[in-house]
């Protein structure tokens, strides 16, 4: 069974200290919900899975399926089958989406096992209308002129075709407006299976309602402080977060990151 | 997982045939050689006085104090002319087989198969092969060596050949004009469409022989023509000169496209001189790709004489190492109404100096004239270098100039983007820098752009680390 | 082509007036050398530009002046200038020489000076002797050689470390007479994490006074200072400005250039700045309008040598009559200057049929790990906005007039100083035939 284990984790972002000792386990099949106020360190804890160049470990271990994760260049950690559905997707000029997400696939395939052009193109436009995504976004430019929702769904058309083991959605929710919430929670149902774990992070527990986490936690300052079952999050939702600073005694919850 | 990178000392096209030619002309020029040349193609009186005055002009002017580093080309021990065999093949099948093996492993007769209208592909210094497909011929296209219609079309050669580029134009003008051999006329009657593009192939194929190919292009009123201009050529120890001069005439209405890749082994001095003129309402289209050259110095240009011509250039270049890509377009808005449009793709790798070097000029007359400029430079390592330097000169008040250059490395955030999807450094970076050229690879024909793809893949592997 | 200088001033002359003005030898001897380089070197090289056809020869005759005991006999060019009372310091130079300078006591008090040139050189011998020719050497060409051995006046301005000015320090250069030596020199020194605030205006009295300018303003900005330079030139018609303005910005400095280029006769100013320590920054921003035959060239450059150094270069020029300018940015990151970030912007408006204006950007980039980038445009007022304001009942002219003056604003108001700030505003406005 798929399982991404963080023990420890902390992680500097420009000399500065934003995870303190996070951990975290996560099974396949498991949906886990990571909330919390600004500048908790929910992204920075996205990014440093994922081994963005900013963000340095200083400490700490991560593995995926016993694999050392924090070893790994950012292209094994994908291979290895982590994705991280990005908040701020990159746009690259004068490369068609079609392109790259073809040769994204091809990447984790042995060579002589490409995907057929054909195969490709059938599933890329079923995903695309499940999406519903005009299929001209796939000779767009990659994420070039898509508007927040557009590389939204963009991002979670990615994670539909590379089937990743493990999936991080780092405010996939932001920007979108109530239709493309339910389109892109669809994609991600639709992605649920005994084998793949969720880390979704969030501000808000709109998206929660269309995506059932089995496991709500709260970070603040660099950690997680506190987890329960969805019911967190409801109350989160109804109460805002000074009832759990209340609670553990927090006055400040962020950890200096720029808002 | 990542591929093994190929030697980068090994160039790709570098392979060399026994060919033996039929007249050299030994090193160094001199009035004999000049005579000589002239001699042996039967030239009329007129083309021999030109050239005997373009050499004086040659002699007269110093070399360029501006732009690439030319102490490295010892104009004395080039070789000026070179005829590697007595007639012209008029089929594939009387080709030589050792230069048709040559052609085989450039891909030229499939490309022709393919694509192409004809192909007028010039070995060394003289054109051999030269097919043209029937309904062009029927409308009177004309699709020559530059020598042939010299000899066929005596009167309308005359009238143009030299007015656009004159021979004091610059010293290596002057020294083609002086030497010139081989190139491609091509005449189209007015309103012709040529659907399909007209294609030459130039080749280096003699050590130290310098290749001064002329090419003349004449677009009558409402005409259409692409001409496209493939060049490779193998590798050598000591360097070699390549100074072509093309010419071409857009009459009223018409549109002409030259469209050039070059891929020149690293050794060679590439000092091409290129201009247009574009009367009312024509346009005039130059793309421009230049990969390989140890040294490259070029710079297509637009004339913009008539009311509502318009000029595009549109160009890439990579410089890998020790190259030095000197490249650039000029567009000299003279009449009302002119437009131009510039976009310049530079890329430095490997410690190659890539440099855009560039002119729009708006004169008195130019009012209600535009252009377009837009320049980007992408630095691969630290061991590479670009210089932008465009001139802007402006005497006119009705007329609008937007310019804009960036120059970076390869994104952080974009790598990371790709990486993260599973795509290794290498794979990644060769991905952004596809994208980057792609304003120029789509403007290509899909036979073109594939090659491009693949020589810039090419130089890409190995680039990376 | 142009006539062969002819000094005024032989090497015995220049012995004689340096010692009668009391100069100590070491700067003597720097004249000297400076006098016998002018011999041999070459004009300076200006893109597009005939400077040996310039009226650039005659450095001009030195004009003794007496110091003014108060501005209260002040020319009213100068009195129209300045805040009064004077509240951070004031120096003023008339034709040659130094004639009023005043620093506020409490600046002096924390060891700040402002002097002429001369008495600098005299009283703080270690530190003039230290700057002086460091940034512009006298050996760059014949008009630097002649301005090292020649100049008169000028201006020292030090700020010790850590001291910060928040009040701004006023010169001016004031030219009445045809034929005077009209080379000002400008040192300023501002020391580790200092802060100096600087403002000069050049001004010829009448249309007609027919001189040489060639001046030039040398700053050094110490790690982590900063440095504001606000320079307003206003020379008349018959003179020739020959400026060379250059910084020097160790690590975490910042030196920022407010210029407004004024004058009605041929200039051609060249504003750079050597960016050395690491995370130094410079931010450059010249405005100029061309009236009548005017022919001009400007120049900004800024070169980086520090690693994450950042530099922002603006050039915005109105083009009238049959004025021409070139104008040209130069970026220049060295090997070795990792993380810089170099922008230039010209932008020109054409608003005569006769008049020309070119834009150059260059970019010179020895290093990869760098952003990069310039934009240029030529153009004519914006069609669309002119319909829009008549669109509210502005007419055409005004309108017009609204426009272009947008189009400098944004360097007039970065002017540190009122009275300077509005002499440059009513400058705009009669350049562009309004007043």
């Amino acid at each position: 069974m798929t399982t991404l284990k963080i023990e420890e984790l902390r992680s500097k972002v420009e000399g500065k200290e934003i995870l303190k000792g996070l951990t975290l386990e996560i099974h396949g099949g498991e949906i886990h919900a990571i909330m919390g106020p600004n500048g908790t360190g929910k992204s920075t804890l996205a990014s440093a899975l994922m081994g963005h160049p900013k963000y340095e470990v200083t400490d700490g271990k991560v593995t995926l399926d016993n694999e050392d994760l924090l070893e790994m260049e950012v292209d094994e950690r994908a291979r290895a089958g982590l994705f991280l559905a990005m908040q701020y997707p990159s746009e690259i000029a004068g490369v068609t989406n079609s392109d790259f997400l073809r040769s994204a696939i091809n990447a984790r395939r042995e060579e002589g096992d490409e995907i057929s052009l054909i195969r490709f193109i059938r599933e890329m436009e079923s995903k695309m209308k499940g999406l519903e995504m005009n299929p001209e976004f796939a000779h767009r430019y990659l994420n070039e002129g898509f508007s927040g929702g557009e590389k939204k769904r963009n991002e979670i058309l990615q994670m539909m075709l590379l089937e990743p083991k493990f999936v991080i959605l780092d405010e996939v929710d932001s920007g979108l407006d109530i239709d493309a919430l339910r389109i892109v929670a669809n994609g991600v149902n639709e992605m649920r299976s005994p084998d793949r774990g969720f880390l979704i992070i969030t501000h808000y527990q709109r998206l929660l309602n269309y995506i059932t986490p089995d496991f709500v936690h709260v970070m603040m300052q660099g950690r997680i402080v506190k987890s329960g079952g969805p019911e967190l999050a409801h109350r989160l939702e109804a109460e805002g977060y000074d009832w759990v600073k209340e609670e553990l005694g927090i006055t400040d919850e962020t950890v200096g990151e720029e808002v | 997982m990542a591929k093994q990178a190929p030697d980068m000392g090994e160039y790709k096209y570098g392979f060399r045939d026994g060919h033996q030619s039929i007249f050299q002309s030994g090193k160094g020029l001199t009035e004999e050689i000049v005579w000589e040349i002239s001699r042996i193609k039967e030239e009329p009186e007129w083309m021999l006085d030109f050239r005997l005055k373009a050499l004086k002009q040659f002699y007269k002017m110093p070399m360029p104090g501006w732009g690439a580093d030319l102490t490295g080309l010892n104009l004395d021990d080039i070789q000026y002319y070179v005829r590697p065999s007595e007639k012209q093949g008029k089929t594939w099948e009387e080709v030589p087989s050792e230069i048709k093996a040559t052609f085989d492993k450039l891909g030229i007769p499939e490309a022709e198969q393919k694509f192409l209208a004809g192909v007028s592909a010039q070995y060394e210094s003289e054109v051999i092969y030269h097919s043209m497909r029937k309904e062009l011929e029927e409308q009177g296209v004309i699709f020559l060596d530059t020598d042939t219609a010299l000899k066929q079309y005596p009167e309308v050669f005359k009238q143009y050949f030299g007015t656009i580029i004159p021979p004091a134009d610059n010293k290596f003008a002057a020294l083609n004009s002086a030497v010139w051999s081989g190139g491609s006329f091509v005449y189209i009657p007015k309103g012709v469409q040529c659907e399909v593009p007209i294609q030459g192939y130039f080749r280096i194929n003699s050590e130290n022989m310098g290749q001064f190919e002329r090419t003349l292009i004449i677009a009558e009123e409402g005409s259409f023509v692409h001409y496209v201009e493939g060049c490779t050529a193998p590798i050598y120890s000591t360097s070699s000169l390549h100074s072509g001069v093309i010419e071409i005439i857009c009459r009223k209405d018409s549109r002409v496209r030259y469209t050039t890749i070059q891929n020149w082994a690293p050794n060679i001095y590439n000092l091409v001189t290129q201009r247009a003129v574009a009367e009312e309402n024509a346009t005039m289209e130059w793309v421009d790709g230049n990969i390989g050259s140890k040294v490259t110095m070029k710079y297509p240009a637009v004339i913009l004489k008539g009311r509502g011509a318009k000029g595009s250039i549109l160009s890439i270049a990579v410089a890998g190492k020790d190259q030095h890509q000197d490249a650039g377009a000029k567009v000299i808005h003279l009449a009302p109404e002119t437009t131009s449009t510039i976009i310049s793709k530079s890329i430095s790798k490997q410690g190659g100096k890539v440099n855009y070097r560039g002119l729009s000029s708006f004169s008195r007359d130019s009012a209600g004239s535009k252009s377009n400029i837009k320049c980007d430079t992408l630095i691969l390592d630290n061991l590479s270098t670009s210089d932008t330097i465009p001139y802007n000169e402006i005497k006119n008040d009705q007329i609008t100039l937007e310019h804009e250059a960036t120059v970076s490395k390869v994104s952080e955030e974009q790598l990371f983007y790709l990486m993260s999807r599973g795509l290794t450094e290498q794979d990644a970076t060769q991905m952004i820098v596809m994208g980057f050229i792609e304003p120029f690879t789509k403007e290509l024909p899909m036979e073109y752009a594939v090659e491009m793809n693949r020589l810039i893949q090419f130089e890409m592997e190995g680039s990376i680390g | 082509m142009g006539t062969q200088a002819i000094n005024l001033m032989n090497a015995n002359a220049l012995r004689a007036w340096s010692s009668a003005i009391g100069e100590p030898h070491w700067l003597l001897e720097r004249r000297i050398q400076a006098l016998k380089l002018e011999g041999t070197l070459e004009l300076p090289k200006v893109e597009k530009t005939k400077l040996e056809k310039w009226d650039i020869y005659e450095t001009g005759d030195y004009k003794a002046e007496n110091p003014w005991s108060s501005l209260e006999d002040a020319p009213e060019v100068v009195r129209g200038l300045v805040a009064s009372p004077v509240k951070g310091g004031l120096i003023v130079q008339f034709n040659s020489d130094v004639v009023y300078t005043e620093l506020s006591e409490s600046l002096a008090a924390q060891g700040v000076i402002l002097t002429d040139l001369h008495t600098a050189a005299k009283e703080h011998e270690a530190l003039v002797q230290r700057y002086l020719y460091q940034a512009v050497k006298p050996g760059e060409h014949r008009l630097s050689a002649a301005h090292s051995a020649f100049w008169s006046g000028g201006v020292f301005l030090y700020v010790p470390d850590g001291v910060e000015v928040e009040t701004p320090i006023q010169a001016i250069f004031l030219n009445d007479t045809s034929g005077v030596r009209f080379a000002p020199h400008v040192l300023i020194v501002a020391g580790s994490n200092s802060k100096i605030v600087y403002v000069d205006h050049c001004v010829s009295s009448r249309d007609d006074v027919k001189a040489l300018h060639n001046g030039v303003v040398e700053v050094f900005a110490g790690a982590g200072s900063k440095v504001q330079v606000a320079s307003v030139h206003q020379l008349a018609a018959a003179t020739t400005d020959f400026t060379e303005r250059r910084a020097v910005v160790l690590a975490d400095g910042a030196v920022e250039w407010i210029i407004g280029e004024m004058n009605n006769g041929y200039t051609a100013s060249d504003t750079k700045t050597l960016l050395q320590g690491n995370g130094s920054v410079s931010d450059t921003k010249v405005i100029a309008i061309g009236t009548g035959i005017q022919k001009s060239s400007y120049t900004t450059q800024a070169r980086h040598f520090g690693r994450s150094s950042v530099s922002q270069m603006i050039t915005r020029a109105v083009m009238l009559d049959e004025a021409s300018a070139i104008i040209n940015g130069i970026t220049k990151i060295e090997k070795g200057a990792t993380h810089c970030d170099g922008q230039q912007t010209e932008r020109v408006l054409m608003l005569s049929p006769k008049a020309r204006g070119d834009a150059n950007p260059i970019l010179l980039i020895d290093e990869d790990d760098v952003t990069a980038g310039h934009a240029a445009s030529v153009g004519q007022v914006n069609a669309e906005q002119i319909y829009y304001l008549m669109s509210r009942g502005i007419s055409r002219s005004e309108a017009e007039y609204l426009v272009i003056f947008g189009f400098l604003a944004p360097v007039i108001s970065e002017i540190p100083l009122e009275g300077v700030r509005g002499r440059l505003q009513n400058l705009v406005e009669s350049k562009l035939g309004r007043s």
